[in-house]
């Protein structure tokens, strides 16, 4: 019995000296958040390290020597080719009962998708065909009566409204509730993502992908602005949450602020690359400017580009003009071939070979952008 | 054109120097470098012409001067080139003939640069031959093929066929003129099957006249078509005057009919003024009618004009539709939007041809279906044999489509012929007389497409 009962406790050890390890841990779990998002724009080029010049997300140097740079017959084969969309807000459907409700509904998103075509036009990664009809026709209707029906034919047939590739479109989602019972605010939220789809076969474009923006009342009014008072379930004194005017007031900055946290992360997504041309000094050229969209103050990361391999070489400050850009390497990276590039163009300019071409990419939106132009 | 073999060119080019930016390869191509400041295909396009130039220049031979010791060489590479190559290639790269090769564009800074390179030996493209206004005639080269019959010879009939097709291939040229200059004319063409349906028209017409157009001729070739017919080649001279004047004369045999015209105003207006400006009588009854429909199409504030024209006759066949493009502009509401709308539709040079080209090309269909519809009205009482009415009408000289219903105590004719009413009614009182017995038939013409027989 003694020596059976022996046997069984060698037998468990060995079995269980049988089963396999640990298994592969890949995943952890993760909160999700629904704290109002934040806007995230590239360092300037002079406060970058060493071991921040690494080439980000989203470069595309295959095909650049096919781009012609003429807007209306651009290289299919072109990373730069900029899609021509015509951009869609949605959401004006709110659902659900209860106090503001009412006027949140009447909002009026016209305006708005004219001023996402205003900013989206600005940063040039698509050709935006505007909506604002009444103004089109307005000034039609100018030129006609002051130059007369041959000129608007000759102007309307030379220069003919262009094909949208593609709709850009935002979808909104406004939600609200109220804290407290007698004394509350107003808590609005408005979450927005956008997608780029082609109308035809309605295809939902998988890039660029911006996830989704959440913007809370918080964000764009201190908490005592959206205070109020009821009273036998009447409106006594406070934020005027039934007054359509007051309510847009709130969700026009709300929206605004998405679109321009929208905005940065579109130029993370897509952005901005042009080929060196030349480095002199610390001086480097580039063979693409406004044209490509590259903004003023473009923190770009330089690279060379050979057999699909990519080793930075510095971090540089961009300034574009029209057809090509200028920038200054503000910090080279610590490596050998950074330390060949800089010697040979310390000595004069120069020029990299066909087989390493070297490029910039942007890091993303420049870091005075949401200051100067938001 | 450039008898010189090829190399006889690269022995030649391959002595030339290089020239500023102008560059002769070992291959004896002449290549030039140039750029031009911007992006995209208007610096391309100044890029190429600059280079374009400096390669007439460089044949031309002009500031060799400046190429110090290079000149002697250059001189007796330029030099060997016979006066008429050289010119010959020169006009050929500045016309933009001679076909020459493009790089693909390269960037410095703001410019773009291309590289574009002239192939000697290359012919320039061959041109069809042109309706040139100050020569009084026009030489094509044409083959003719033919084979014996009773009366002519197998040369014989294919120096006939070539003189017709001389002459068809003339007509063609004229209308093809006319059609790029429909401004000074009242001919308008959609497109290459209805010219060539109208060339075919002009031809036949003036298919027994070829020899007195053609004012000198000579055969360049002859070859034997097996087992007993012959193609000659020949190089006809055509003489343009009397041709033009006969094409007209066909032309306006086909003529412009009279047309209603019914449109709200101002429409009505601006049509009228638009067909008696290209030369089509417009009266209050005609059997050929152009009705137009404009509609105002909104969208928010703003609105579009859609506007139809047709043109049909009393029958109700259509012969041409035309539509506006009512993208070209839209303008917000107000009391004159429809009138603004119009005013521009019709300034548009392109819809104004397009609208033109549609009446003619119906006028055309018209005369090709057999001429206008006319409506005869018989009185039952006159005819003796109603059952033949139909033989004896389709039996008149230019009368087709004949069809006919009893209406009450009324026969109703609907037929199409191909002159006036008033030749119409001549040519029924004789035919008539055959199944009216002894009544003497009278033929009261009551407008231009409404006859009755009573």
């Amino acid at each position: 019995m003694k020596r059976s009962l022996t046997s069984m406790l060698v037998g468990v050890v060995l079995l269980s000296g049988c089963q396999s390890t640990q298994p592969a841990h890949q995943t952890t779990v993760a909160k999700v958040s629904n704290r109002a998002s934040q806007a995230y724009v590239a360092k300037s080029a002079y406060q970058f390290e060493d071991g921040d010049i690494t080439v980000p997300a989203y470069f595309d140097t295959q095909g650049l020597g096919r781009c012609t740079f003429d807007a209306n017959s651009e290289n299919d084969g072109c990373p730069l080719k900029k899609p021509i969309v015509r951009i869609y807000f949605g959401g004006s459907d709110i659902g659900g009962q209860g106090i503001g409700i009412d006027a949140l509904r009447k909002y009026d998103d016209h305006k708005l998708v004219l001023m996402l075509e205003n900013q989206f036009a600005g940063v040039n990664r698509f050709r935006v065909v505007t909506r604002d009809d009444d103004v089109i026709s307005q000034e039609q209707q100018t030129f006609l009566d002051q130059q007369g029906a041959a000129a608007t034919v000759q102007r309307a047939q030379a220069q003919q409204t262009l094909k949208p590739d593609f709709v850009l479109k935002i979808d909104s989602l406004r939600t609200v509730q109220t804290e407290g019972s007698i004394s509350s605010w107003m808590d609005y939220t408005l979450e927005l993502t956008m997608s780029v789809l082609n109308p035809f076969t309605r295809e939902k474009m998988s890039r660029p992908n911006l996830g989704k923006v959440r913007v809370t009342s918080e964000d764009v009014r201190a908490r005592e602005q959206m205070q109020f008072v009821r009273a036998s379930n009447r409106y006594v004194t406070g934020f005027r949450y039934n007054d359509s005017g007051d309510v847009n007031a709130v969700i026009n900055d709300m929206a605004s602020r998405g679109f321009d946290i929208l905005l940065t992360r579109m130029l993370t997504e897509m952005p901005a690359t042009a080929q060196v041309m030349g480095i002199k000094g610390n001086q480097v050229s580039l063979d693409r400017g406004q044209n490509a969209g590259v903004l003023p103050n473009e923190t770009m990361i330089i690279f060379q580009y050979e057999a699909g391999f990519v080793e930075p070489i510095g971090v540089a400050n961009v300034v574009p003009s029209g057809n090509s850009a200028i920038g200054e390497i503000t910090r080279w990276k610590d490596s050998k071939l950074a330390e060949q590039v800089q010697q040979q163009a310390e000595n004069g300019i120069y020029r990299p070979s066909a087989q390493a071409k070297i490029f910039a990419v942007s890091v993303g939106t420049p870091s005075d952008f949401l200051e100067k132009r938001t | 054109m450039i008898k010189q073999g090829k190399l006889g060119w690269v022995a030649l080019l391959l002595t030339a120097p290089s020239w500023a930016d102008v560059t002769v390869t070992a291959d004896g191509m002449i290549s030039a470098d140039s750029c031009a400041y911007g992006r995209g295909q208007l610096a391309i396009g100044a890029a190429r012409d600059n280079a374009a130039a400096d390669i007439a220049n460089f044949l031309q031979g002009s500031n060799m001067l400046s190429l110090g010791d290079n000149a002697q060489q250059l001189d007796s590479y330029l030099g060997s080139l016979s006066k008429q190559q050289k010119q010959v290639l020169i006009a050929g790269v500045k016309s933009g003939a001679m076909p020459l090769q493009q790089s693909s564009p390269s960037y410095s800074g703001n410019d773009t640069c291309i590289s574009v390179t002239l192939d000697p030996r290359a012919k320039a493209t061959s041109a069809e031959p042109q309706w040139q206004e100050q020569d009084s005639d026009i030489s094509v080269t044409v083959d003719g093929e033919g084979w014996p019959n009773q009366q002519m010879t197998a040369r014989q009939q294919a120096e006939q066929d070539a003189l017709q097709r001389a002459v068809s291939q003339v007509v063609g040229v004229w209308l093809t003129q006319q059609r790029t200059q429909s401004s000074v004319s009242q001919l308008a063409l959609n497109g290459d099957d209805e010219q060539n349906a109208l060339n075919e028209l002009v031809t036949q017409q003036l298919h027994s006249r070829s020899r007195g157009l053609v004012k000198e001729w000579h055969t360049l070739a002859t070859q034997v078509i097996e087992p007993n017919g012959i193609r000659v080649t020949i190089e006809a001279v055509v003489d343009k005057a009397p041709l033009q004047q006969q094409i007209q004369d066909i032309l306006s045999a086909i003529g412009s009919p009279v047309v209603t015209v019914q449109a709200p105003e101002p429409l009505n207006a601006e049509l009228k003024n638009l067909l008696t400006s290209h030369g089509v009588e417009v009266a209050n009854h005609a059997a050929l009618n152009i009705v137009a429909e404009p509609q105002l199409v909104s969208n928010g504030n703003n609105q579009r004009l859609n506007l139809h024209v047709k043109v049909l006759d009393s029958a109700g066949n259509v012969y041409g539709s035309w539509h506006n493009q009512p993208s070209l502009l839209s303008l917000p509401q107000s009391s004159h939007v429809l009138a603004d709308l119009i005013s521009v539709s019709l300034a548009d040079p392109q819809q104004k041809q397009a609208l033109q080209q549609m009446v003619t090309s119906a006028f055309n269909k018209l005369v090709a279906n057999g001429g206008l519809v006319r409506k005869l009205t018989f009185s039952a009482d006159l005819l003796q044999q109603p059952d033949n009415l139909g033989g004896v009408l389709g039996a008149i000289g230019g009368v087709s489509d004949v069809s006919i219903v009893r209406q009450g105590s009324n026969f109703l004719a609907n037929l199409r012929f191909s002159g006036s009413t008033a030749e119409l009614a001549a040519l029924l009182a004789p035919a008539l007389s055959m199944i009216c017995g002894d009544q003497q038939p009278q033929i009261d013409i009551q407008n231009d497409y409404q006859v009755t027989i009573h």
